[in-house]
């Protein structure tokens, strides 16, 4: 059924692409994203990737050319980080509005300036807004498997939209774990052999024009169709998770995953790499009989608003831990969009929000930690969402 | 003023039009008044219909959209009424303002209008500034029929921006003003729908080629309607070497019926789409075509 | 066949109803081209006129007979490329066409096209280089004229239009080594349709064409002289007609007798302000270029006098 291999997370990215069997791959290297296209251009030299490769001059040109390749019916997939996705922003954004299901990984890195090349989402997350699907994952073994799970939730005929596989630059992309990988068969009778669009193609037997110029009020109602279909990948990102579990033994909990949640009074929230010494600090507090869990988000957009709320809605309170800055509201990027969730359903939980972890520097277990203590104190001082934000830095040792 | 003016102007692009609405935004703030000209964002291609709109009031005034209900329309090109309702949405009690050589009380004119101003604009504007550019022309003949804002600011600005035969442009234009009072005047015109289509907003199906911006329906302007000048092409001076076919941008001109032998060949033009450009008859080595103005159709 | 007979006996791929400007001869430029390529096209409009006047459609509409869709003004050539990609993984044979503007190709596009071009990319790129962005007005492009007047190089008392040479594209692209490098003129339709039917035919990399379209709204000057004035750029040798085949440069209309720059420049209202000294620096360019150009075509097996064929010159 499967191969035990030890990969990095940027080598279990390029295996999971090129198991999807894509017909055209466009890729830019950029640290800490460019082993991806070394691995995927040693595949095709050694036959093993059928794809066509387009070894483009720019991110730019790499979305572009797999824009083109989609609108006539090919299964694309690429690749990407910080700077690079910063330069690839005019034909992301327009990836969605066309509805093509173009799958990218994007190995997060911080934004320059200062000059960094180290790990963090703030590039993705500043486009949370662009449209895309944004999935974010823990592990060597999540990368795989939720590449896969990406192109069947991309063309499913409900969703129709390009979908990001984020995960942390350095901390997964050049780290080297036990990935199980599963055989191209069972892939095969998972993923639909390949993409046949209706609703845009370029094809001399159907002409059509692609996006001819559109007043405001045909504009609105594509945007809204667009809408719909972001709130329709909610479902399919769940269905998409349990089929793939039905089918390899794993599954990774849909848009949110929960841990150690159901007696808790108190959790952190994670995303991505960071959620592993999170875990081991949650296991710790429990230890010394703090009720606290923790909550992981996988799915950024679609936002999980439902699930979230259901799972903290009874806590006394939370804490937020983002590798990322939201400027103008001093915060995280998951934190203000958490408070919003339950603020908006009526359900002011008081909550702390962290920063840390920028620029690639440790989340460590003792910061962790720090953060579920925090969270305790915050809350039996009657805290509230007024907390100001804590600042994690300078982790050591553990 | 006591009351908001709302003015729609009409022209086709490169006459101006855009210009002479800002002129009078110009004329009326220096009288102490507010206003604000708004043109519309279209296809502004020389020759092809173009709109602004203005208004004119003794508050600040707080739209920032379009005009739909228009008490005085000013139309550069009379060729316009073939292709454009000018009259759309009128109040009852508005001011027509027509670059025409007719006779006022001859003109078609809709519900809404209580007066119409003919103005020979163009005739006008090739006498002053040896060019037909009719919109400052017109801005005369639009003070004398509204008395919106003052005749010699308009022309005041006109020259700075123009040059200063269009201040003489200006003064012709109001004094050659002819006015007519419709009797069919007081109701108003129909009104373009008030409401937005959001009616069907939660009836769209879940699915489909509908949900990505394509089309496929052929876009087919009838550009014909924007034609100034007309080709005529004469059977005699022809040879059918078909130099007007290659050579007409739009495509408008073709081989008729006519078999070879070649020199009995002769050309067709689709009047429903030439734009009046003239090329046929520059390139023509026959001198087989002339242009002609182009007439009101009724 | 005649090229006349020929055009006529075509299917006119583009809407004979689109809303460009009244005689341009862009629009004529892209309405020959596609009657030579057919339907069995997929064709790119990045932003510019072309796009602008519907080609690409408005609303659920279609401007052309053929697939055709708006990529972003700046990357014409890659999308092109990945439509070829596609077309060859579905065993489709298809012209894969761009129209692009000198704004699309020259300025913020080339990155793209010069990756297409270098990558050997197989795609028709045709640019048509109205010297400038001519769909918002007029605005400087990279191939704008020197001196020229621009809504952004505007004349006053203390500057006088584009202070820059114009960049030599067709000879930029040449040095990519691409099999096929052409300038047409839409002034000369006969020479122009044969380069393009040479592009169609190229299996093997990118096929470029230059054309040099004069505009009637941002060149000033009336809508007939359209085709009259594309003339006169080559006559002058301001715009030389050549192409180059897998490196070997050839004039497709030599201009032994040139006509003096003067005849082109002054029927211009972007150039109304020139002064006697600027035009002569003007003819001095075109002069150095039209030398380059001949070294060139004598360098690579000599130039060649044959009459690229005016319209009507039959």
């Amino acid at each position: 059924m499967t191969t035990v291999q030890v990969l990095s997370g940027n080598q279990a990215a390029a295996i999971g692409a090129k198991l999807c069997r894509p017909d055209v791959i466009a890729a830019y290297p950029i640290t800490p994203q460019t082993p991806i296209v070394e691995h995927l251009a040693q595949m095709a030299a050694d036959g093993e990737l059928t794809a066509s490769l387009c070894e483009v001059e720019s991110e730019h040109s790499a979305l572009s050319v797999l824009q083109g390749a989609a609108l006539t019916g090919c299964r694309t997939f690429t690749a990407t980080s910080s700077q690079g996705l910063s330069l690839m922003y005019e034909p992301y954004f327009r990836t969605p509005t066309l509805r093509l299901p173009i799958v990218m990984v994007i190995v997060n890195r911080e934004m320059i300036s200062p000059q960094t090349v180290w790990g963090g989402p703030q590039d993705s997350l500043t486009l949370r807004d662009a449209g895309w699907v944004q999935l974010y994952v823990e592990d060597n073994q999540e990368i795989l498997d939720t590449v896969i799970q990406a192109f069947r939730i991309a063309e499913d005929r409900r969703v129709l939209l390009p979908v990001n596989v984020c995960y942390d630059g350095f901390y997964l992309s050049h780290m080297t774990e036990r990935v199980d990988v599963p055989d191209q068969s069972d892939v095969d009778d998972y993923l639909p052999s390949s993409y046949e669009p209706e609703h845009i193609l370029l094809d001399p037997e159907r002409p059509m024009s692609v996006d001819p110029l559109t007043p405001g009020a045909l504009l609105t109602e594509y945007r809204r169709k667009q809408v719909l279909a972001m709130s329709r990948a909610a479902q399919v990102i769940k269905e998409a998770d349990a089929s793939f579990g039905r089918k390899f033994g794993r599954h990774w909990g849909g848009p949110v995953s929960a841990y150690r949640l159901a007696d808790a009074e108190f959790a952190l929230v994670t995303l991505g790499s960071m959620t592993g010494a999170a875990r081991v600090a949650v296991d710790e507090a429990r230890d010394r009989g703090v009720p606290v869990g923790l909550v992981k988000v996988r799915s950024v957009r679609p936002w999980p608003a439902t699930e979230l709320f259901r799972l903290l809605k009874d806590l006394r309170g939370f804490g937020v831990v983002d590798r990322n800055v939201s400027f103008g509201w001093g915060t995280g990027i998951i934190h203000q969009e958490l408070r919003a969730t339950l603020s908006d359903l009526g359900r002011p939980v008081p909550s702390v929000a962290f920063v840390g972890g920028l620029g690639g520097e440790d989340l460590t277990v003792d910061l962790m930690t720090k953060a579920v203590r925090t969270v305790v104190e915050a809350s039996r001082r009657g805290g509230t969402a007024t907390c100001p934000t804590v600042w994690l830095s300078g982790g050591r040792g553990r | 003023m006591p009351l908001a003016k709302e003015l729609r102007l009409h022209g086709r692009g490169g006459q101006g039009t855009v210009k002479a609405s800002e002129i009078i935004v110009h004329s009326a703030v220096r009288q102490g008044l507010y206003a604000n000209s708004i043109p519309y964002f279209g296809f502004e291609r020389r020759g092809a219909p173009v709109s602004a709109f203005v208004r004119i009031s003794g508050e600040p005034i707080r739209p920032k959209t379009q005009v739909y209900h228009p008490n005085c329309v000013v139309v550069l090109d009379e060729t316009l009424m073939n292709a454009v309702d000018v009259f759309e949405g009128m109040p009852g009690g508005s001011v027509l303002v027509l670059n025409t050589k007719r006779e006022p009380s001859l003109l078609p004119v809709k519900a809404g209008v209580t007066s119409v101003a003919a103005v020979d604009a163009t005739g006008i504007s090739l006498d002053v500034l040896g060019r037909a550019v009719p919109n400052t022309v017109m801005l005369g003949a639009f003070c004398r029929a509204t008395g919106w804002v003052v005749v010699s600011d308009v022309a005041e600005r006109a020259a700075q921006a123009f040059g200063p035969s269009n201040a003489k442009a200006v003064m012709r234009g109001y004094d050659a003003v002819r006015t007519f009072s419709p009797r069919s005047g007081g109701s108003a015109a129909a009104r373009p729908s008030e409401d937005g289509d959001t009616a069907s907003i939660d009836e769209w199906p879940e699915t489909g080629p509908h949900e990505a911006p394509v089309g496929t329906e052929l876009y087919v302007l009838e550009t014909g309607e924007w034609r100034s000048h007309r080709p005529v092409w004469q059977a005699e001076a022809c040879n059918g070497c078909g130099v007007c076919v290659v050579s007409c941008p739009v495509g408008a001109v073709s081989f008729n019926a006519g078999v070879p032998p070649r020199s009995r060949r002769g050309v067709a033009v689709d009047l429903t789409y030439c734009k009046g450009c003239g090329i046929c008859v520059t390139e023509c080595p026959r001198d087989a075509f002339s242009l002609v103005e182009e007439g009101v159709r009724a | 066949m005649n090229f006349i007979d020929y055009l006529a006996e075509r299917e006119d791929v583009l809407s004979p109803g689109i809303s460009a400007c009244v005689g341009c001869n862009v629009e004529l430029t892209l309405r020959t081209v596609l009657k030579v390529l057919g339907a069995n096209t997929i064709l790119a409009i990045p932003p510019g006129c072309m796009g602008g006047v519907g080609v690409v459609g408005w609303k659920r509409t279609t401007g052309t007979r053929c697939p055709v869709f708006f990529p972003l003004l700046d990357n014409t050539a890659s999308m092109l490329a990945g439509i070829r990609l596609g077309c060859e993984r579905k065993g489709r044979e298809v012209n894969v066409v761009a129209f692009a503007g000198d704004g699309a190709s020259v300025d913020c596009g080339f990155q793209a096209l010069s990756g297409a071009a270098e990558r050997g990319e197989r795609i028709i790129y045709i640019c048509y280089d109205n010297e400038g962005y001519m769909n918002t007005g007029f605005q400087r492009s990279g191939s704008t004229a020197k001196g020229s007047w621009t809504s952004t190089t505007p004349v006053g008392p203390a500057r006088g239009g584009k202070a820059q040479r114009k960049k030599d594209f067709p000879m930029i692209m040449a040095m990519h080594d691409l099999p096929y490098v052409a300038t047409a003129s839409p002034g000369f339709l006969a020479d122009l349709v044969g380069k393009v039917r040479k592009a169609a035919e190229v299996r093997d990399g990118m096929a470029y064409i230059h054309v040099l379209n004069p505009c009637v709204n941002g060149w000033g000057f009336p809508p007939d002289r359209s085709l009259e004035v594309a003339r006169l750029s080559v006559l002058t040798r301001y715009y030389p007609l050549f192409e180059v085949e897998r490196g070997r440069f050839r004039l497709t209309r030599d201009v032994p007798k040139p006509r003096p720059l003067r005849e082109f420049v002054g029927s211009l209202r972007k150039f109304a302000h020139l002064t006697e000294e600027s035009v002569a620096d003007m003819q001095a360019e075109a002069e150095m270029r039209w030398a380059r150009l001949k070294a060139l075509c004598g360098a690579a097996g000599g130039p060649d006098e044959g009459d690229g064929g005016k319209v009507g010159g039959g």
